[in-house]
């Protein structure tokens, strides 16, 4: 069966259909899910949440464009929606150069662990960092999704790097200690 | 090897292609919410056709079954002056309570009739017909409430596939789809063309529409926001009188050629065999059952809609009587043989309907409905047609 025949199933509320959307784009989203959420925990939930958004906004799909990057908006989407329900403070910060650089080695550092640096950085730090650096939204688009400054985007993501080169320095110092 | 990294590079690289199955109870957890959520599209289209080709062949083998004359129907009513009361005794024992309700009406109506002729003709006693009123009355109430639910329980064992069905009644409980609604209309009667419907003698006589009424259930289904599909059943009675008659009394009246038995002239002719070479007219009265098929389109909403209306009605004959009428008499000259017992009407108008509560509205209706093939033969170019104010009480479910 074609996508676009697929999608048009999905609409309809065919439940196989909706498997095997589930079963093509799962594992692409719940990474998503992975990235921008606290823990496993709460990815699972947001995943869940996602798709069932997805599905009810099945129909309204255009046929234009991704379906893939619509899916990927969605999916982004519903998890901002929630974290922007819960307040998060605004922290201003001092100016903190675009440009920041690691000391690292060729595959020093593995993908979990990677992964792990964002989980645990704060939460708006950890959505502005995936959304800017791994998903390529501007700042703009940023602002607009997470209903903030642009300028907050902005120190929200200096913030971020900032944490992770001093998380990553700090694992370095470590790892040469022993 | 070491080396200075952009912290962003370093994050891209290692993410790019990053992609994790999800574990298997997840699906399970968006299956069950998916059922729970209200199905957006939940008719198939075909299930939609079937539910209204049910309705239709529904309410066509109740108009055929029950509506349809039965000839005692028709010759009872008529043999003058016998006691009317027996007469519709009679009717009341032989017809099954759904129709009987609506006949009834029919029935008390003529009854009218015959006071008049009585009136007119010979000297009876009031109370008699006073008697067959309060009669017909009682029995019209009676009737009418039993016959009521018997009917919506019909409605609900419709022929449907068992998932289809299911499926219908759950959104529609949720969106009020389905509508019921009592309908009734006076009536306004009139022709294109000339000519006359009783013989091609007449055909250079004016002939003329007469007002009279219908009445009738309708049943409504929501395609879309837009379009509503609507049908149901409506008896309605038209008339055309065709005027400037030569009337020569006798016990052989004239042979026209479109009445197939002229009973009671031999019988009457005493009642106005004084009366010599009078004008008249003839009274061409016939009735159909309808069911009309229609498409309402929703112009504007609100608490006053105003929908714009287009469809056909299958027209079934039951009721077919020609009279012969002057300022003195009215005399019936039995049946005629042109009227077809199936013909159609185009229909078109406005549909103004008005909220009253969340489920109740009135609506009031002008149609205009052209009848096509009315008559088989010698009738000229006459097309009739008829104008109606159809207002009801709408409940939505």
């Amino acid at each position: 069966m074609g996508l676009n025949k697929l999608i048009k199933q999905c609409a309809k509320n065919d439940r196989r259909a909706q498997k095997e959307i589930y079963q093509l784009f799962g594992g692409k989203l719940f990474s998503i899910c992975l990235k921008y959420s606290k823990n496993r925990h709460e990815a699972e939930d947001n995943f869940q949440d996602g798709f069932i958004t997805i599905f009810n906004k099945i129909d309204q799909f255009s046929f234009k464009g991704s379906f893939e990057g619509w899916l990927k908006r969605v999916m982004i989407n519903t998890i901002l929606i929630k974290y922007r329900k819960k307040n998060v403070l605004n922290i201003i910060t001092d100016e903190i150069p675009d440009e920041v650089v690691v000391d690292v080695e060729e595959d020093e550092f593995s993908l979990d662990f990677l992964l792990n640096l964002i989980n645990e950085l704060p939460e708006r730090y950890r959505l502005v960092f995936n959304l800017y650096v791994l998903d390529g939204y501007s700042h703009r688009e940023i602002s607009e999704m997470l209903r903030i400054a642009e300028g907050t985007s902005k120190s929200n993501l200096a913030r971020a790097r900032g944490v992770l080169k001093q998380k990553i320095e700090e694992y370095q110092a470590g790892q040469q200690s022993i | 090897m070491s080396d200075f990294k952009n912290i962003d590079r370093l994050f891209q690289e290692k993410l790019k292609d990053y992609e994790v199955s999800p574990p298997n109870k997840v699906w399970s957890g968006i299956e069950n919410n998916l059922t729970a959520l209200p199905q957006k599209r939940r008719i198939p289209i075909w299930a939609k056709f079937a539910s209204i080709a049910a309705l239709l062949l529904l309410f066509i083998s109740i108009g055929t079954i029950y509506l349809m004359p039965t000839n005692n129907f028709t010759e009872n009513l008529f043999k003058l002056p016998l006691s009317a009361k027996a007469t519709v005794k009679n009717i009341t024992d032989t017809l099954k309570p759904f129709e009987s309700a609506t006949k009834q009406k029919v029935i008390a109506n003529k009854v009218i009739n015959l006071k008049e002729k009585q009136q007119n003709n010979i000297e009876k006693p009031i109370d008699n017909i006073i008697k067959v009123d309060e009669n017909t009355s009682i029995a019209d109430n009676t009737t009418t409430t039993k016959s009521l639910p018997k009917y919506l329980t019909e409605s609900k064992n419709l022929p449907l596939p068992k998932k289809a069905k299911n499926k219908i009644t759950k959104s529609d409980v949720d969106n009020s789809k389905f509508t019921v609604a009592t309908i009734f209309a006076p009536i306004y009667m009139s022709s294109f063309g000339e000519g006359s419907g009783i013989d091609s003698q007449f055909k250079n006589n004016h002939s003329s529409g007469n007002s009279s009424y219908s009445y009738g259930v309708k049943v409504a289904y929501q395609l879309n926001k837009k379009f509503t599909l609507q049908s149901g059943v409506n008896l309605i009675n038209l008339g055309i009188t065709t005027n400037n008659v030569f009337i020569t009394p006798g016990i052989s009246a004239v042979g026209l050629s479109n009445i197939s038995s002229s009973p009671n002239l031999g019988k009457s002719t005493k009642n106005y065999k004084d009366e010599l070479n009078t004008t008249g007219s003839l009274n061409q009265v016939f009735g159909y059952v309808e069911i009309p098929v229609e498409v309402k389109y929703n112009v504007t909403n609100g608490k006053f809609g105003v929908n714009l209306v287009g469809g056909f009605s299958t027209l079934l004959l039951n009721r077919d009587e020609i009279f012969v009428e002057t300022s003195d008499y009215t005399q019936s000259l039995g049946a005629s043989n042109n009227l077809r017992s199936i013909n159609f009407s185009g229909n078109f108008g406005v549909d103004i309907d008005y909220l009253i509560h969340k489920n109740l509205y009135l609506n009031v209706s002008p149609m205009f409905k052209v009848q096509t093939n009315t008559f088989s033969k010698n009738s000229g170019s006459l097309l009739p047609y008829y104008l109606g104010v159809y207002t009801g009480i709408n409940y939505k479910f």
